[in-house]
């Protein structure tokens, strides 16, 4: 994993014309939710529909670009003979892994740098927009576990066309699907059930694990409703804190790692 | 992925199969728990009330009018079973074998003036004690009229 | 060492002897005094209870405070008695009226007690600029600020209250004024029960788990209120419960987790109000006989949710409206829909909260308004007003912010440069 690998894959990113096309698309919707609610709305802390349409956005679009961009960018690899190539050198599959994981995690972050940095350009003559810390840290956090979702997906498609289905697929069941699928349970379970039912597929879906973090770490899990609140008060425990941790560590080694087993075996075929 | 969904279903097969038992009562939590009628926070936790479903969700009332209440607006079908607080020893005690007293000068969070007893002895005591109400079977509180003595 | 003993013995001393004293003082003071006295008290503190049966005026000084074991003040069948600028140090009531007409108590300010003022059966009393600052913790353990019981003509103004179970409790009483009231942080800022012809004016309640508490009332008018803040679980601004003929207007309700629950409410309007970044604006039961109009609907998430009979949503503004005016007059050309599917499955199952304004409730929303064919039969606004959008620009530099932002802007347009 040296860095001239690294540098290498960045550029690669950088240089293709759908992150451009994402960058431009991601700063500009993102800029013009902030100025709404910034213009729109007096100075409040509390969970908003704007700040909700704020949350929304990174919720739907992110994982969008991630989801297709990541698992395409390891999938053109393994399509275009590339990964073959560099299997004949001595080079580790975890590292490969790694390498992917590091550049399109710091493509994205640059992304996001980019839309918070024109934001507060922009902010700046316009009196300070609120952007709060745990906002920034929520998207890192995203970044995180959606590259490493990407790079499995990536690894198990044949070729760019059905990473991009897989994708597109995993993106639609985790931001949609997912949630329709346990309201419409909750349409014929009783309440206490629907209740853990959802307790139980939050933690099993990353976005809703995001959207839970968010009303975590901004304090307003009362959003959410009395039937969680013995769930929130867990989460502020240091127990809680410690599987917090934990379930989030998990969200992002355990896709890497079958990335690497998978890319493992293909080279062995 | 299907290995994930296919875990996800036995998981809630458990779980619907863990919360299948006998109608308990369950313990309140003063944090969250509010009146299903009246929407007031259960402060007074001597005089609550709870309703135990058959499919095991369960509700919980400040007051016994208010129990009494939705038992009125929504029928007996689908409860598995009530419960109230105890007067003397404040432990619950099944509303269908209560025994219950009226006196407008009891007070009750939301004043309607009906405390239960687990048994027609202490109900009778009490009454002795106090020197005025009256005396209730759980039949009387369906047609007993709530809340009106105080205006 | 020795010094500091002796010194603290002394002070024990001179503690004990004055307090003794003065407890004898104020009571025999008040004894001997003829009915109808005024008696002006020292800068000092003296010991309760206090107990008054006839007319009399207690007029303190800056510092002149009574401390009790039990209740401070005690009046007991008594007409125009008069307790002014007192401070209350005391552990259960402060301040007791039972029986007892035309009286006011001005200008008091009590600290950590279990209770501040407690009247039953009183007629024609005015209580006024009382602070009333309860103990810290859970609001199950404590008592309320001001407690009226089977009174009449009561005034309450200027209080100022915090940090009790409920600010004002008023019960079984006719003909209540409370107007310029500040409380906050208690269970309900406003509980009334069974209790006739109110009026609530210019108060500001704001971070109690209900700001306003009516139940069991005939006659309420709510105006000029500022009720804010009440965003805990289970928490809402107004809460209506078993009410008839209440009027509900030119209040500001913002910020709270449900601005107003209305539950069997009979012949009752809501007009002028502004309902503002809000959870849910109005959430109706049993209200169909409600007209709610003229108010603004701003940034709440759910504009109104309700049972099946809904209620009258008819000229309101709502800043989530998207129809258009092409006769320009004032008023949309398509009505407005506050009924959302996703809401009404939150009346049915508050669990489903769980999922409010998520990315896949955003889209079902959106789903709901282009395939409204079906219109929905309540909770349709067919005359709404126009939403006066106030996006302003203001120019004004916040100069650390622009920084950071130029920053940022500089590090990634040098690394994307080197990278392509």
């Amino acid at each position: 994993m040296d860095k001239q690998m690294i540098r290498l894959e960045c550029k690669q990113l950088v240089r293709s014309k759908w992150v451009q096309i994402v960058t431009v698309l991601f700063v500009v919707i993102f800029i013009s939710i902030l100025m709404i609610q910034h213009l729109a709305m007096p100075d409040v802390t509390g969970f908003t529909r704007q700040s909700a349409s704020l949350l929304n956005i990174l919720l739907f679009l992110l994982p969008l670009f991630m989801l297709t961009i990541g698992s395409m960018n390891i999938a053109s690899d393994v399509e275009t003979g590339w990964f073959g190539l560099l299997k004949t050198y001595p080079l580790k599959v975890r590292h490969y892994t790694m390498t992917k994981y590091i550049a399109l995690c710091s493509v994205f972050s640059g992304i996001v740098i980019l839309a918070i940095s024109m934001a507060l350009l922009i902010g700046g003559f316009l009196g300070g927009i609120r952007l709060p810390l745990y906002f920034v840290l929520l998207t890192v956090m995203m970044i995180m576990i959606f590259n490493a979702i990407s790079l499995l997906i990536g690894s198990l498609a044949k070729n760019r066309l059905h990473a991009l289905a897989i994708g597109l697929g995993i993106w639609s069941l985790f931001t949609l699907l997912y949630s329709y699928i346990v309201m419409a349970i909750g349409t014929v379970v009783a309440e206490h059930i629907l209740r853990k039912l959802v307790m139980v597929l939050m933690h099993l879906n990353p976005l809703e694990w995001i959207r839970f973090s968010y009303f975590l770490w901004s304090k307003q899990t009362a959003v959410l409703g009395p039937a969680f609140y013995d769930i929130s008060t867990f989460y502020q425990t240091l127990v809680g804190i410690g599987v917090y941790m934990l379930v989030t560590a998990v969200w992002i080694v355990l896709p890497l790692s079958m990335t690497s087993i998978v890319l493992k075996n293909r080279g062995q075929k | 992925m299907k290995n994930k969904i296919l875990a996800l279903v036995t998981l809630a097969i458990v779980l619907v199969g863990c919360s299948e038992q006998s109608y308990e009562p369950k313990e309140i939590n003063p944090e969250t728990a509010i009146c299903k009628i009246c929407n007031m926070s259960i402060t007074e936790m001597d005089f609550a009330g709870q309703i135990i479903f058959k499919n095991g969700d369960h509700d919980v009332y400040d007051d016994l009018g208010c129990l009494v209440e939705y038992i009125l607006e929504s029928g007996e079908d689908k409860i598995g079973a009530a419960y109230i607080k105890d007067a003397q020893d404040h432990t619950w005690i099944d509303v269908k074998e209560a025994t219950y007293v009226y006196a407008s000068d009891i007070w009750t969070p939301m004043n309607y003036g009906v405390l239960a007893f687990a048994s027609k002895e202490q109900a009778n005591q009490y009454l002795a004690d106090q020197g005025t109400g009256k005396l209730l079977a759980y039949e009387d509180l369906l047609t007993f009229e709530w809340g009106i003595h105080t205006h | 060492m020795k010094r500091f003993l002796y010194l603290s013995c002394f002070l024990l001393f001179l503690g004990f002897g004055q307090t003794a004293f003065a407890s004898n003082d104020l009571q025999s003071l008040i004894d001997e005094s003829p009915a109808g006295a005024t008696i002006y008290l020292e800068n000092k503190s003296y010991d309760g209870p206090i107990m008054i049966t006839k007319p009399i005026t207690l007029i303190g000084k800056e510092k002149t405070s009574i401390q009790s074991e039990s209740i401070g003040v005690q009046v007991v069948e008594a007409a125009n008695v008069h307790l002014q600028s007192l401070q209350f140090d005391v552990l259960k009531t402060a301040i007791e009226l039972k029986n007892v007409k035309k009286s006011t108590i001005t200008n008091v300010a009590i600290d950590n007690s279990n209770e501040g003022i407690r009247m039953f059966n009183a007629e024609n009393i005015h209580v006024n600029g009382i602070m009333i600052k309860g103990k810290s913790g859970h609001f199950a353990t404590k008592k309320n600020g001001i407690g009226v019981y089977d009174s009449r003509d009561i005034e309450i103004t200027g209080t100022n209250i915090e940090n009790v179970q409920d600010g004002l409790y008023i019960e079984n009483t006719m003909d209540i004024f409370a107007q310029k009231n500040i409380i906050k942080s208690g269970r309900y800022g406003i509980h009334l029960m069974y209790s006739d012809d109110i009026t609530l004016t210019e108060n500001e309640i704001s971070k109690n788990v209900t700001g306003l508490m009516v139940m069991m009332v005939d006659g309420i008018t709510i105006t000029h209120n500022q009720i804010q803040k009440q965003n805990e679980l289970n928490s809402n601004g107004l809460f209506l419960y078993d009410v008839k003929n209440a009027t509900v207007a030119k209040n500001e309700l913002a910020e709270n987790t449900v601005a107003s629950i209305l539950q069997n409410v009979q012949i009752s309007k809501i007009t002028n109000n502004l309902f503002c970044i809000n959870g849910t604006a109005i959430q109706a039961t049993k209200a169909s006989e409600v007209v709610v109009t003229n108010n603004t609907f701003m940034g709440n998430i759910l504009t109104a949710r309700s049972d099946s009979t809904g209620f009258h949503l008819t000229g309101n503004s709502y800043d989530d409206y998207d129809g258009k005016d092409y006769d320009g007059d004032g008023i949309g050309d398509t009505p407005y829909t506050a009924v959302k599917s996703f809401g009404q499955w939150m009346v049915r199952k508050p669990v489903y909260q769980y999922f409010i304004e998520s990315p896949s409730v955003v889209m079902l929303n959106l789903m709901d308004q282009q395939g409204n064919n079906s219109a929905p039969v309540v909770l349709v606004d067919t005359k709404p007003k126009l939403f006066q959008s106030s996006i302003k620009l203001k120019f004004k530099l916040h100069v650390p912010q622009l920084i950071l932002g130029l920053i940022c802007l500089i590090f990634i347009v040098v690394v994307g440069r080197k990278l392509s």
